[in-house]
């Protein structure tokens, strides 16, 4: 409690300080771009003005965000936002976190964000590229401006409560009120906004029309710090999903999960391609346009989070802002094409490569894979809103569809990358490739055979069985005549139950390739410079960090990619049981030893004990638990209990207990290799601060120095991985009684349950197999009778979809239109495949025929003179190139 | 904060900053101690209220008085020699990519001899490009770092070799030698000054522009 008079008004101040914020962003702008045109020699005083009122903008936004922090610390429940997020019991922490818990109070701290880059690039601007700088500050004081409008015009964080101040807050949902969620959001926002200072960059390029290596140096820094964080992000919202969620696995292809992803895979995309352009000088068109695509994706994602459009588990965050984001997205996506399409005559430069097995042709055809997967999911994700704009069809799009397709395409972008690595620079000569690929080859084929000898006794068999996610036949017509039939749901499901051994090879591959690379450039080093092995690698890769890094952030892809293999071997079981019963899963037998209760403050929690015995040895006793907050006894908890290890994570989970009899419902899953997803995320890390480090000594006194950064960002995750003591979330849960007295399911069953959704109205997008409300519980229930009275799997799952309507099963059919939602990527990606291909050769080509020329040239002998004049450069350029970074 | 502009490159004056935002949070820790968290949040709200008005006072300043200096940076006009320096660095990238790549053994003898012959020529010609385009003041800088590099060679230094590529340094290094006075105002600047460092007017004329 606290109302001193000098606390009055802040209500009515935070809400000033926001229009003074949205004019100071206009006038911001309006001098920026006033510096940028000017031809009167008044540039660099009006360029210093815009700098100087960009930084108050952003110091305004710092004070509106201490203004909000300054309500919630002092329970000023006139705010809307705060009596709707807080309570007097909150602990100051969850009352920090409450800042960007919520619709409104996100989209300040997203602009405070924005601020703080703006900040950090205004302050590194000073004294460098004077003429990008008034475009750079003007584009982003335009994004900042767009955010201001928005707050004051629709989700104002300062706004009045209706009825006046209540006496006591709402309090956070308790499902926010996590160590996750303190973490999880913030990286991910980092990353999404980062975004921004590319696009800033890009925009300035653009319109100054120097598009040469002046932008692409200054953004690289900045875009690997986004990337970086844009990935930690992805990656505790695995984590999160992991120790929250409670169905046992981390990726769901939830629709703001994959709207998270997506400007991912086109940064990852940039991040290659730059180095093509920093190289060859070509490839402007496509950089630009990447960087203009990633920042427009960043603001499609936190559109769908917020317009609520498609049904998410995020769905918490729903409003009525989503017009203003589509406006803006129009915006953004007419100003970047009208501008690349007016500089396209600058842009244009004949391109060439030396040679078609070269690395820069690799990194094309690396930038058409990563831009195939990014359209796939971009395709799937939006495919029900299409469908029912277009044929008024409900639809969903489960992670079975993701899973099944996705598979495939991304062991074929790992192939790649062993690929890329292996392949030189500039020019590739097919003996002495055939002589770097011979080691790795070996070492993919030999882990490949091995796995697919000894894999089933280890409990990792390098086959496994794959329910076809549709199964129809059809038939393939060119003009009249029938070239044959194509069941496509088979022939997936056989790739896809064949892709552990293939993924199992490729991954050795790839890691003898890099290691190949360590060791060949050390024993180069050791033999030409009479070094010690030890201090020969160290020097190489400290010489070469960005090549080094790169390929460390490879390794740490690898290891994530061994966890998302893994989870092709997981093994579930559930019971319901009374106490000292057992069951197994996997390797395991557990026992249910009975419940026991505990009391806090705000909750309490329902703790089952669980014995855990691996063959002859005891491992202890494990505690999944509910926990129900007293302000929201209608929505328990879930928290599960894991078990992890580098072989298999045990993860255990009590559904519902019988508060009388204590006969509770465990589910529990073995997930192999998931630990190495967390594990390859810091190796991911440490790569991009190793390729990072150069970069960050030679900027003096920089705002933002990346090294710290990326510290920071390791710390986060690592964090994130030391808290075993994962408190969640699972809000759907209806039913505490005993009622639910469900059997193991039988493979049939499971696979019955797999294709159709939970249709209750509270779960979004959850199958009926993983989800665990009493609704699914009891639909199971049903579908098992008729199964039992012997109805066919097609014939049940068609009375479903009868009943609920096609948005019920996980996958939409293989008919009619919605082939479209396959054909439409699969032929987009082969378009780009066959395009990509075509230009690399053209470039090869027209290199070729420029070497000859360049050949008769230099066989025209050279005069004394110019020979000399020859000597002095040759000698310059030793001298550079020893100082070249990597 | 008037006539801080004016003492930009003096070193103390550059830790001004630095020290105000550490003793505001160093009041705000110590408030935060003493009289709780929200009354910490109040001192550095107040703080960044103080810092924007600051900011605009000084940005207001700088849009309506052209008499005051602006932001000045080493710039170049764009055209030719950005090209060059470009091409430059690209030829440089390839020497140096494909030295590595014949060291591991993944470049043949021959296909180096070929590309280095070609990127070398390559990057002659991009500095020989950038070396007109920098016409008279290399030579100029040329001097004075060799005089600088005797001066070093006495005092047993070993000179950080790289010849002629930043102009800028060493002749700011150098006191008062020449000066050029600005073609509007007349103030005396430095010999390789873009922008009058009073009235902000650009000093290299069309002439020298064209010819570099």
């Amino acid at each position: 409690m606290n109302n001193a008079p000098y606390d009055a008004g802040v209500p009515a101040f935070g809400t000033g300080v926001l229009y003074a914020f949205v004019v100071s962003a206009a006038i911001s702008l309006a001098l920026a771009v006033t510096a940028g045109v000017d031809r009167r020699g008044a540039a660099p005083r009006l360029l210093r003005a815009a700098r100087m009122s960009a930084l108050g903008t952003c110091a305004l936004v710092a004070l509106d965000v201490l203004l909000l922090l300054y309500a919630f610390l002092s329970h000023d429940f006139r705010i809307r936002y705060v009596a709707h997020y807080s309570d007097r019991s909150m602990p100051t922490t969850y009352l920090i976190t409450a800042l960007w818990g919520g619709q409104d109070g996100s989209l300040l701290w997203w602009t405070f964000l924005l601020s703080g880059y703006t900040a950090a690039v205004v302050l590194w601007l000073r004294g460098r590229l004077r003429e990008l700088a008034p475009w750079v500050i003007a584009t982003l004081m335009g994004v900042q401006l767009f955010f201001g409008v928005l707050m004051t015009w629709a989700a104002n964080p300062f706004a009045a409560s209706f009825a006046g101040a209540p006496l006591e807050g709402e309090g956070l949902n308790p499902s926010l009120q996590n160590f996750y969620m303190a973490i999880h959001p913030p990286s991910l926002y980092v990353g999404f906004v980062g975004c921004a200072v590319p696009f800033a960059f890009a925009v300035a390029a653009l319109i100054t029309g120097r598009l040469g290596q002046e932008w692409v140096q200054a953004v690289r820094r900045w875009v690997l710090f986004a990337w970086v964080f844009l990935s930690i992000g992805n990656v505790l919202g695995m984590l999160w999903a992991y120790e929250e969620l409670g169905w046992g696995g981390f990726w769901a292809w939830d629709p703001v999960e994959n709207a998270a992803c997506l400007p991912w895979w086109t940064l990852t995309a940039f991040l290659h391609s730059v180095m093509i352009q920093e190289r060859r000088g070509i490839l402007k068109v496509w950089n630009v346009s990447l960087v203009i695509v990633s920042f427009f994706l960043t603001l499609f994602g936190t559109f769908l989070t917020r317009s609520g459009l498609i049904s998410s588990v995020h769905s918490f965050a729903q409003s009525e802002i989503g017009i203003y984001f589509v406006y803006f997205m129009a915006l953004v996506a007419l100003f970047g094409a009208g501008l690349v399409v007016w500089r396209l005559p600058l842009l244009r430069k004949p391109a060439e490569l030396d040679a078609l097995l070269s690395r820069e042709a690799m990194f094309v055809a690396n930038n058409w894979m990563l831009l195939g997967i990014c359209v796939f999911i971009a395709v799937a994700t939006t495919w029900p809103k299409v469908s029912e704009w277009l044929w008024d069809e409900r639809l969903t799009v489960g992670a079975t569809f993701y899973n099944a397709w996705l598979a495939p395409v991304g062991v074929v972008l790992l192939a790649l990358i062993g690929v890329g690595t292996l392949t030189p620079w500039r020019k590739g000569s097919p003996k002495l490739l055939a002589r770097a690929f011979r080691g790795p080859l070996a070492a993919g084929l030999g882990a490949g055979v091995a796995h697919a000898v000894f894999g089933r006794a280890v409990g990792l068999p390098a086959v496994v069985h794959v329910d076809p996610i549709y199964d129809v036949w059809t038939r393939v017509h060119l003009g009249p005549l029938t070239l044959g039939s194509i069941n496509v749901g088979r022939s997936l499901a056989w790739l896809d139950g064949h892709l552990p051994a293939v993924a199992v090879g490729v991954l050795a591959f790839n890691v003898a390739a890099v290691a190949q690379e360590f060791y060949r450039g050390t024993a180069a080093r050791a033999q030409s410079k009479g070094e010690a092995a030890p201090t020969a690698l160290a020097r190489l890769v400290s010489r070469n960090r960005r090549r080094y890094g790169g390929y460390i952030v490879h390794l740490g892809f690898f290891m994530m990619f061994m966890g998302w293999v893994g989870a092709g071997w997981r093994q579930e079981s559930e019971a319901t049981l009374a106490p000292g019963a057992s069951f197994t899963v996997g390797r395991y037998a557990l026992t249910y030893e009975g419940t026991e209760m505990r009391r806090d403050a705000t909750k309490r929690q329902v703790l089952a004990r669980v014995h855990v015995r691996r063959g002859g040895d005891d491992l202890g006793v494990l505690t999944p638990a509910r926990f129900i907050y007293t302000a929201r006894p209608e929505q328990p908890t879930t928290e599960v209990a894991i078990r992890s290890g580098l072989r298999e994570d045990l993860y255990v989970m009590m559904a519902t207990v019988n508060p009388d009899t204590k006969v509770a419902h465990l589910k529990a899953y073995v997930n192999p290799l998931t630990l190495w997803i967390w594990l390859g995320g810091l190796v991911l890390i440490a790569g991009v601060l190793l390729a990072m480090w150069p970069e960050a000594s030679t900027v003096a006194a920089s705002a933002l120095s990346a090294r710290p950064a990326a510290a920071v960002a390791a710390a986060l995750l690592a964090l994130g991985l030391a808290s075993g003591e994962a408190r969640a979330q699972m809000s759907h849960d209806t039913t505490q009684g005993g009622a639910d007295l469900a059997r193991p399911a039988t493979p049939e069953e499971q696979r019955l349950f797999a294709k159709v959704r939970c249709m209750c109205g509270g779960c979004p997008r959850e199958s009926l197999a993983t989800c665990t409300c009493g609704w699914a519980a009891s639909a199971r229930e049903r579908l098992r009778d008729r199964l039992r009275r012997g109805e066919t799997m097609q014939a049940i799952v068609d009375a479903y979809v009868e009943r609920y309507g096609p948005e019920s099963l996980e996958v939409p059919p293989d008919r009619g239109h919605n082939k479209g939602l396959y054909v439409l990527p699969l032929v987009a990606l082969a378009a780009g495949g066959v395009g990509a291909f075509a230009l690399a050769r053209r470039w090869a080509r027209r290199r070729s025929a420029a070497n000859t020329e360049a050949e008769a040239k230099t066989r025209e002998a050279p005069s004394a003179d110019a020979a000399s004049d020859e000597k002095r450069y040759d000698d310059r350029i030793d001298e550079e190139l020893r100082g070249l970074d990597d | 904060m008037g006539s801080t502009t004016d003492r930009g490159d003096d070193p103390l004056y550059r830790h001004v900053p630095a020290l105000i935002v550490g003793g505001v949070f160093a009041v705000a820790v110590a408030l935060g101690v003493a009289r709780g968290g929200a009354t910490a949040v109040l001192w550095l709200a107040f703080a960044s209220l103080a810092g924007a008005v600051l900011l605009f006072w000084e940005a207001l300043r700088h849009a309506l008085d052209p008499s005051l200096p602006g932001d000045e940076a080493l710039t170049d006009e764009g055209g030719a020699s950005v090209e060059a320096e470009a091409k430059k660095r690209e030829a440089l990238r390839a020497l140096k990519d494909i030295a590595f790549e014949r060291s591991i053994g993944r470049l043949g003898e021959d296909d180096y001899k070929a590309l280095e012959a070609r990127y070398r020529a390559e990057a002659r010609d991009a500095m020989r490009a950038v070396d007109e385009g920098l016409g008279p003041w290399l030579a100029k800088a040329e001097a004075q770092l060799a005089t600088i590099e005797a001066g070093e060679a006495k005092t047993d230094a070993t000179p950080e070799a790289e010849p002629a590529v930043s102009v800028a340094e060493p002749a700011a290094e150098t006191p008062t030698e020449t000066t050029r006075a600005c073609p509007k105002c007349a103030t005396t600047n430095d010999p390789d000054a873009v922008f009058c460092k009073k009235c902000g007017s650009r000093m290299v004329t069309e002439a020298e522009a064209s010819d570099a």
